[in-house]
Parts: C-alpha cells; sequence; structure tokens
C-alpha cells in the first residue's frame, strides 16, 4: 500500500470528513477504545460488552483493522504499558486526537441519517 | 488441545501478507491465546473450539481481503460479493449443525490422510539433498564390467588408487573427497559408546557443507601425522561431553587407540551416510582398525565431489574411465576376464530407494482413493440436501437471484465446508506425522543403489509446502463435491419447484436409468472394492512373509554384540574369554543356553565367499564358483537356536585351533555343492574364510537351513566353521532363556563388566524384534492401505444407508398407499432394498476391472500372491456386497413399518 498517498496521513491536509463513511470495524473500534487505552483482547472484550454481542471482532480482522486505523493517524500504539506489572507482550493502543475528530465526524453523519429516519417514522414502526 | 488450537491459529497467520503477520502476527496469536483461555475456563471446551474455528477461519478471509488490497486492485469488484457469499455459506452451514459436523468430519478425513502421505511423498522423492550444490554433487565409482554384468558393477575404492585419480589428472569432477563408515567404540573416561564413523579426506566436510561449531576440521597436515584426531558430530558431543567446549584437545579412545578431538561439526550434519557421530581421517583407519586397509587392493570406501561446471555426465564418465584404465596398468587386476572402467553418477540420483518409492506412490494413490470417496460421498449428501433446498432455492431464484449467483453460493458453501475440512485435516495430519515417523521403516532411510542415506527420518514434517498441497486439495475439493449439486439446483426451474411444494420431489428417480446419487453410490463403492482388494493382497503378502520358514526357533531368545578391545590383554586370546563369558551366562538359572557367532540371524550374513574348489579337484573356473555364505559360530550355536542336525555331528570340543579344519553345512550347501551322495568326510576350500584367508575344510555335518536375510530372498548355501578355528575379537551372542528376554539383561551387562571392562554391549535386540523389523516395510503399508479401506467402506456404507434412507423417506406416502392397497412388508422392503442393491452391484463390476489395474502397481510389493488372486477379489466383492446390503437393509426395514394410515392423512 502506498502510504504517502492516503489521507490522513499526511500531517497538513488532515480533514477528517474525507476519511468518511467509516467501515463498521474501524468505528467499532474507535468506539470501544473510548478515551482509554487497550490491549487487542481487551478491545475485543469491550466491543463485545457494549453493544451486547451484536458486534464481534475476531483477532484476524482487529488487528487487521488496527493495521490500517494506524496507518491513517486514527490509533496509536503506547511505548509502554499503562497498567503496571501487565503482560509485557501485550500492545495497547489509545485513540489519537484525529481519531477522535473522525469519529465524531462519523457520529454526526450518522445522526443526521437517524434524524430522517425519524422524519420517516422508520423508528416508531421498529419499536 | 489449546497446543494444537494455537498451531492452527498460528498456521492461519502464516497466511497473512508480510507486514501484516510481521507487525501484528504476535498480537493476533496473544489475542487469541487470551479468548481462548478465557472461554475455555469459563464455558468448557465447546465454545473453546468454536471460537478457534471462527478465528481461523476469519483469519483466512482477512489475508483474502488483505491481500487484494495489498495487491492494489479495486476491493469492491468481487471482495464484496465473496464476502456476501461466504458469510451467506456460514450462515447456512450453522443453520444444519448434524450435517456440516458430518461433512467436516468427513472432509477431514479424506484431506489429514492425504496431508500425512503427502509429507512421505515428499521427504522420499521431493525433497532436495540437504547439502550445497546438490545438484552437481556425484559419486565417482570404480567398477567391474564382466560377461555377467556388462553394464558394470561399482566396487569401492582403495586408499592407492584413490591416491592415483586424485594425483592423476582427472578434473571432471572438483573436490574429490572419500567416505567409508565403520562402527566403532569409542572410550572417553569411564563411559564407552558404540559411534558412527565416516574416514574421510580433508575436502569432505567442506564440500558438504558443513561448518565447525567449536574448534577446527581436519587438515592435510592431520592425515600424515602419528596421533590420530577426531570431529565430533553436534549430537554426540551434546550427548556424551554435555556441550563442554573444553573438549577439544581433549584425547578420547576409539577402538582403544589415543585421538584427539580437534573440533565438534555445526549441528544438524551427520555425513553422507547418514546419522554419523565422528569424522576421523581416512588414513587413521589403518591404525583403528588394519594397517591392510591401507592397501591398494584393499577396497572399502566410497569417493564424492562436484561435478566440474560445464561437464556432462557422460563426459566425466568417458574421463574417469580412462583414468580407471591407468590406475589398473600400476594395479593389475588378477581376473584378465574383468574389464575395468568408472561411472560417475549424481547423488540425488543414487539416494533413490526404489522400495520407498513404489509404496509412498502406493499410498499416495490409496490416499487419493479415500479422498475421491470423500468427495463422492459428500456430493450425495449435498444432493440429498439439495432437494429438500429446493424450495428455498426456488424462492431465492424467483426473488431475482441470478442463476450464476445462486450456484456461487451453493459453491461458497462447499468451499466453506472444505476450509474446515482442511483445517481439521491439517490437526489430523499432525497426529498423522507422528505415527507414519514411529512406524516408517529402517528401510526406506537408506539408499537402494549405494551406502548413502535416503531420506531423515524428521523430514516427513508438515512444512509450507505441505500446508499449500493441502490449501490446493482443500480447494480442489470443495470445487469437485460442490459443483454437481450446484449446477443441478441453480438449473431448476423455480416454478416447478414451488408448485410441488418440494414435498413430492423424487431427485429423476421417475426416470429411466440411474440417477445422479446412484452413480455417486457406485463410485464409491468400486474405489472401496479397490482398496479392499489392495489391503487384502497385503495382508496376504504379510501372512506369506511370516510363514516363511527362519530354520530357527526365534522364542525367548536374546541377541546382542561385543567386542574385546585390540589393547586387552584377552585379546591374545579372545575365544578363551568368549567362552569364559559364555560359561558365566549360561551358569544363570534363566538361560538355558548361549552361543557367540559372527552375525545374527535375519541381520544379513557375516561374508559371502566363493568356493574355490571341492575335494581337491581342480578349481572352479573364476565366473562360476558358487557363493556361499560363511559364519563362524560356538559349539552351542545349533542348540541355542534349535537347528536341526540332518547328517553327521556339529563342532565339539575336539576341534580346537590346532586340529584339521571343520566346517558344517546346511541343507542347500550340500545339495548344490555335493550333489551326488554324502557331503560328511568331503573337503571344500573357500576363497576367504570369516577371517578373509583361503582354506580347506573337511564337512563334519548338514543341518537344516537358516534364514539369515529378510524372509523374501529366502535362503542360500551356507558354511559354519568352528570360532576356536577362526577366532575374532567382536562377536555376537545368541541367548536361549526361559523368561522374558529383556529381563536378563542387566545381569549379562554386569557379567560382561566384570570379565572384560572395554567391552561395550550394543545391536541388542530379541530375536522377535529383528523379525519385526524385516516386515516393517510391509506392514507400514499394510496398516496404511487397511485405515484407508476401513474409511472407504465406512463411507460406502453410510452412501448406500443415506440414498436408501432417503428414498424411504420422500416415498413414504407412496409406500403407504402400496401397503394400504395390500402390498406385503417384504415387497416393500425388497422395493427399497432394490435401490442399494443396484448401486452397489454397479460399483462392484466397475470395482473389480479398477481394482485389476490399480492393484498391478502394488505388485512390488507383494509375497507369494499373485495380484489377481481370485480368492482375494472373491472375499473383498461378497464382503462389500454383505455391507452395503446390511447398510440398506436397515432404513429399507422401517419402511415397511409405515403406518399407512397416518401418511394418508398427512397426505
Amino acid at each position: 500500500m502506498n502510504v504517502a498517498a492516503k489521507p490522513g496521513t499526511d500531517m497538513t491536509t488532515r480533514d477528517p470528513d474525507r476519511l468518511l463513511p467509516l467501515s463498521a470495524p474501524v468505528f467499532n473500534v474507535l468506539l470501544a477504545l473510548g478515551g482509554s487505552a487497550m490491549h487487542g483482547y481487551a478491545i475485543m472484550q469491550e466491543l463485545e460488552r457494549k453493544t451486547e454481542g451484536r458486534e464481534v471482532l475476531l483477532p484476524g480482522s482487529l488487528y487487521a483493522t488496527i493495521a490500517r486505523m494506524v496507518e491513517q493517524g486514527l490509533l496509536e500504539e503506547l511505548s509502554g504499558s499503562p497498567e503496571p506489572g501487565a503482560d509485557r507482550r501485550r500492545r495497547y493502543y489509545r485513540v489519537t486526537p484525529f481519531g477522535r475528530a473522525v469519529a465524531s465526524a462519523e457520529a454526526i453523519r450518522l445522526r443526521r441519517l437517524v434524524d430522517l429516519a425519524r422524519d420517516e417514522d422508520l423508528l416508531s414502526e421498529a419499536r | 488441545m489449546a497446543k494444537l488450537a494455537v498451531w492452527l491459529v498460528r498456521v492461519a497467520v502464516g497466511l497473512l501478507p508480510a507486514r501484516l503477520r510481521g507487525d501484528y502476527g504476535t498480537g493476533i496469536l496473544g489475542t487469541f491465546e487470551d479468548g481462548y483461555s478465557e472461554r475455555r475456563s469459563r464455558g468448557g471446551v465447546r465454545p473453546a473450539v468454536w471460537f478457534t474455528a471462527r478465528t481461523v477461519f476469519d483469519l483466512l478471509l482477512t489475508a483474502f481481503r488483505e491481500r487484494r488490497r495489498g495487491r492494489g486492485r479495486g476491493h469492491h469488484a468481487m471482495g464484496g460479493g465473496l464476502a456476501t457469499d461466504v458469510r451467506g455459506a456460514v450462515r447456512a452451514l450453522r443453520r444444519s449443525p448434524g450435517f456440516t459436523v458430518a461433512a467436516v468430519l468427513v472432509l477431514a478425513l479424506g484431506i489429514g490422510v492425504n496431508a500425512t502421505i503427502f509429507t512421505a511423498v515428499k521427504a522420499t522423492l521431493l525433497t532436495p539433498l540437504p547439502w550445497p550444490g546438490e545438484d552437481r554433487l556425484v559419486l565417482v565409482d570404480l567398477v567391474e564390467r564382466t560377461e555377467r554384468y556388462p553394464e558394470g558393477r561399482a566396487f569401492a575404492w582403495s586408499l592407492p588408487k584413490f591416491e592415483l585419480l586424485r594425483s592423476g589428472g582427472f578434473d571432471a569432477v572438483d573436490r574429490l573427497a572419500a567416505i567409508g563408515s565403520r562402527t566403532a567404540t569409542l572410550v572417553s573416561g569411564q563411559n564407552a559408546a558404540r559411534v558412527r564413523l565416516e574416514f574421510v579426506t580433508p575436502d569432505y566436510l567442506p564440500l558438504l557443507g558443513a561448518r565447525p561449531f567449536v574448534g577446527r576440521f581436519t587438515a592435510a597436515g592431520d592425515e600424515a601425522g602419528a596421533a590420530s584426531v577426531a570431529v565430533l558430530g553436534y549430537d554426540l558431543w551434546m550427548s556424551r561431553f554435555g556441550g563442554d567446549r573444553g573438549v577439544i584437545g581433549r584425547t578420547v579412545e576409539i577402538e582403544s587407540v589415543p585421538v584427539e578431538v580437534i573440533g565438534v561439526v555445526d549441528r544438524g550434519f551427520d555425513g553422507v551416510t547418514g546419522g554419523v557421530d565422528a569424522w576421523v581421517p581416512l588414513t587413521a583407519a589403518g591404525q583403528l582398525f588394519d594397517r591392510a586397509m591401507l592397501d591398494a587392493d584393499v577396497h572399502w570406501f566410497q569417493a564424492i565431489g562436484t561435478l566440474r561446471p560445464g561437464v556432462p555426465l557422460e563426459e566425466a564418465g568417458q574421463r574417469l574411465d580412462i583414468a580407471a584404465r591407468r590406475i589398473d596398468e600400476v594395479y593389475p587386476s588378477l581376473d584378465p576376464t574383468v574389464e575395468r572402467g568408472g561411472a560417475v553418477r549424481l547423488l540425488r540420483d543414487l539416494r533413490r530407494n526404489a522400495a520407498a518409492r513404489t509404496a509412498v506412490l502406493v499410498l499416495s494413490g490409496a490416499a487419493a482413493l479415500v479422498l475421491l470417496i470423500a468427495c463422492a460421498n459428500l456430493a450425495g449428501l449435498l444432493l440429498a440436501r439439495g432437494v429438500s433446498r429446493r424450495h428455498e432455492m426456488a424462492i431465492r431464484s424467483a426473488l431475482g437471484g441470478g442463476r450464476w449467483r445462486i450456484a456461487r453460493g451453493l459453491l461458497a458453501e462447499s468451499l466453506a465446508l472444505a476450509t474446515l475440512g482442511g483445517m481439521a485435516g491439517l490437526a489430523i495430519a499432525k497426529f498423522g506425522v507422528l505415527i507414519l515417523r514411529a512406524a516408517w521403516p529402517d528401510r526406506f532411510l537408506t539408499s537402494s543403489s549405494a551406502s548413502i542415506r535416503a531420506m531423515d527420518v524428521t523430514s516427513l514434517s508438515i512444512d509450507p509446502a505441505v500446508l499449500l498441497f493441502a490449501v490446493l486439495i482443500t480447494v480442489a475439493t470443495g470445487v469437485a463435491f460442490g459443483i454437481l449439486p450446484a449446477l443441478q439446483l441453480s438449473a431448476d426451474r423455480p416454478g416447478d419447484a414451488l408448485r410441488g411444494g418440494g414435498h413430492r420431489v423424487t431427485t429423476g428417480s421417475t426416470r429411466r436409468g440411474p440417477d445422479g446419487r446412484t452413480v455417486l453410490i457406485a463410485i464409491e463403492v468400486a474405489l472401496a472394492l479397490v482398496l479392499v482388494v489392495g489391503a487384502g493382497l497385503m495382508t496376504s503378502s504379510l501372512v506369506g512373509l511370516l510363514r516363511v520358514d527362519r530354520g530357527f526357533d526365534s522364542s525367548n531368545l536374546l541377541t546382542f554384540t561385543y567386542g574385546i578391545p585390540r589393547t586387552s590383554a584377552a585379546a591374545a586370546d579372545p575365544t578363551r574369554l568368549h567362552e569364559q563369558f559364555l560359561d558365566r551366562l549360561v551358569a544363570d538359572g534363566r538361560i538355558t543356553s548361549a552361543a557367540a557367532a559372527c552375525s545374527v540371524p535375519m541381520r544379513g550374513r557375516c561374508v559371502i565367499s566363493p568356493v574355490v574348489s571341492l575335494d581337491g579337484e581342480p578349481p572352479f573356473a573364476l565366473d562360476s564358483q558358487p557363493r556361499v555364505g560363511v559364519e563362524f559360530v560356538t559349539d552351542a550355536w545349533f542348540e541355542t537356536l534349535r537347528v536341526p542336525v540332518l547328517a553327521g555331528r556339529t563342532f565339539g570340543a575336539g576341534d580346537v585351533a590346532s586340529s584339521p579344519l571343520v566346517a558344517v553345512i546346511n541343507r542347500r550347501a550340500a545339495s548344490a555343492l555335493f550333489p551326488d551322495g554324502d557331503p560328511v568326510g568331503r573337503t571344500l576350500t573357500l576363497g576367504y574364510g570369516p577371517r578373509g584367508e583361503q582354506g580347506s575344510y573337511t564337512v563334519i555335518g548338514v543341518v537344516g537351513d537358516v534364514l539369515f536375510d529378510r524372509p523374501e530372498q529366502g535362503t542360500m548355501a551356507d558354511i559354519f566353521t568352528s570360532l576356536h578355528q577362526d577366532p575374532s575379537n567382536t562377536v555376537s551372542v545368541l541367548v536361549r532363556t526361559n523368561v522374558a528376554p529383556i529381563e536378563v539383561l542387566p545381569a549379562i551387562t554386569d557379567q560382561l563388566r566384570a570379565i572384560e571392562p572395554g567391552a561395550a554391549l550394543h545391536s541388542v535386540a530379541t530375536a522377535a524384534q529383528i523379525a519385526a523389523r524385516t516386515t516393517a516395510d510391509t506392514r507400514v503399508v499394510l496398516w496404511l492401505l487397511a485405515v484407508f479401506a476401513a474409511f472407504a467402506v465406512l463411507l460406502a456404507a453410510t452412501g448406500v444407508w443415506s440414498v436408501v434412507a432417503h428414498t424411504v423417506g420422500q416415498r413414504r406416502r407412496e409406500l403407504g398407499i402400496r401397503m394400504a392397497l395390500g402390498a406385503p412388508a417384504h415387497d416393500v422392503v425388497s422395493l427399497m432394498l432394490r435401490q442399494g442393491a443396484v448401486a452397489a452391484g454397479i460399483g462392484l463390476l466397475a470395482g473389480i476391472p479398477a481394482a485389476f489395474g490399480a492393484t498391478r502397481l502394488l505388485s512390488a510389493l507383494l509375497f507369494g500372491v499373485s495380484p489377481a488372486d481370485p480368492w482375494i477379489y472373491g472375499l473383498a466383492a461378497s464382503g462389500l456386497t454383505a455391507i452395503t446390503l446390511t447398510a440398506s437393509l436397515i432404513p429399507a426395514l422401517q419402511a415397511s413399518r409405515i403406518d399407512p394410515v397416518r401418511e394418508m392423512r398427512a397426505g
């Protein structure tokens, strides 16, 4: 993959909107992480917990997603472990400020869509 | 279990693109392990296994997606469609877990068996030799061409001849190196061990790319030196010297001669002849074994080298011919009818083992048949399932799903099944390889045409090549069993199926002629017959081999070998020490008799010698000398082995070193050498007796034939001489016990140590173990074929069963009406039975000629049975008939229990 040609990796012209719409796995990881730093398995667990098991990311897809997000500057890897005495093999990730901006842009985009759906009375039907 | 799961995930991680794998591989594994152990501790085995399967599947998908992305193609082009297909497939499989589990098991067996056998194919036929420039490594031989062997028979080099070759301008081969192998006793401190040595020239180790791990290798100066030097193998260094670097410069004893250790070779190198523990200079053979080994007429080692670039093999051979003739001028042959020449052959061609090659080809053929049967079986299952899913397909089609789209969805299902089956198959192969390694016969490890190692048993392993093979057969399998049902279902017209309501459909059994499933069953039965006949032929061969008369009683017989060091005081009269030792053994109440000899039955002969003349008559012509086996034995040998004495007597107290030379001959020698009358009292002159010298012996008795070789090689004319008259430091002892033979081993070791501390006891085995080894290659092929045949029969039987059961299920209503109209139950049963019988019958008819063709491949492995043996064909066919009939009888009987009233109401 040609990294330089990707939007987002260019530090001067990072426009959150250019990455939208986010793919489901990317948005899921952003949501699972929220404001904290987690290792891979914790992200998996947190996502399952927050969505009550509706969204699942298995290790392969999870790390393929993490790899892309790190490349796009949405995530960064911590140099050490935030918990003292934790397993040293574990690598911890957290959302970058840019990542947070992208997540928020995606949430706004989705909210506009949901508003439209509400106007069409779709939500009351679903209930 | 957890290990296996991690291994599977690691394999799947290996398929990811290098960048992702490198940066995140450990992260993925760690995350998987966390998830696995949590599920295991919280929910038990099932969620853990399910998590493993999902993770592996997800990794495969990720690998596919990331590789597409990496190639920079638009990943929407097909990826989206594919992901949808796969998701749909997984959903469909989860809906019918029973079917999924059955199908995955069948596939796992088929793929596992093939992956296992492929490791053997790879190790015996495809793996290159482990040395650099292996495509140019050659064996350089002297050959003798006689009238009987116009092609020439290779024979070994002697030192002066080899030096003449090296100095004589033979330049077609670079870096000529010599290798002669021997076993010897190595003593370091109190520790005596039997080791395999290679006597080599200084070029040898560098030529094969070996590097010193510690110290150095031999140099040209070491050859001439008075004190000997040795380079140790890594394994010997670790096991006997604990990996101590201080061993360099230390002196050990090899065959009681002090030898300085100068280096340790790097791990993994164990010589061209295989399993070598230490290397010593070629010239040291004179000190370690026998001065005569440096003589021009003692030929005992081989020569290898690198073919010079640009020189074709034939030309190298021609140039060696010229060099060999020059050598012959300096050291003329005693026999003028022999023409001397040379042969240059590639090591990679020589390392082939004909028996292993045949066995491996037969087994891979058999494994392929198992996979074919598995495919036919699954195609049958899918067809049956397809019939019940016609309704679903029709709806999909009516809703606008294109035919290709539906076919692709079905194909995705079979590929998903095949992938799961492939992963489970790899797990099976992982165990299969362990079994294969344990059962792999020693005979398959060495080349059949030269004394070089053909393969290493540890090369029977799952490596990237095996994985690739597994992936390929998985995909091929998925397509093979999926294509037929996919075509059939996607070709349906939706209207028919919808109107039919999916209820009265009878898959073409209303049509004339056999339907798809009948054909599939027939194929399964035919292929199963081929495997059963093959297993039957091998069984018959094994029975034949076991029935071969060995000529001695092998029960409760322990054998071992030891040698008296040449420096020991006892070496002056070794026979006295041997007799003392044997007397002490017999004093142990558990040992009923004990004897010593030059070799052990079924392990090969000591010496094969020409008979020069009989009764002092003029000698035989050189090319018509009878060849006989020669064996020295102690007096009690015949009694210990329970070999019958047919005429005259065996050796007694009167036959000593100073009395006239006497010999006992076996029945075959008696009839071959003295066809005209009683051999007792006649004389024969041997070209070389057990000690290598010519001698005339008076025959004192005739005994029964003893099997010294492998059973299929049979017996030959043998001459026995007395150990008293042919003394030897090294003997093989045979001990008859009245308890389990291995129980007396500690006592034997103690006795030997007490009487001669420097003697190392080795090659311990019971006669039963030795006998088992001689049939190991037949047994390994037999067992694998038998297992394959059992799978095949099982699959064919379930195939027949499911066809009949399915038909019964589909025609319940019709059968109910028939019974209501008064059809007797047995009519209904036989109607249903007929379907299974027709399929099996067609299969058997097709299977017999197929087996006839296929088992001809097997003929090289057979002993005492024809590949067309009618009994075995008859037994196999009737056995299969019985099994398939039983398999169809069970569901057919259910038909007779149909309640007509209920069926009519249900309709």
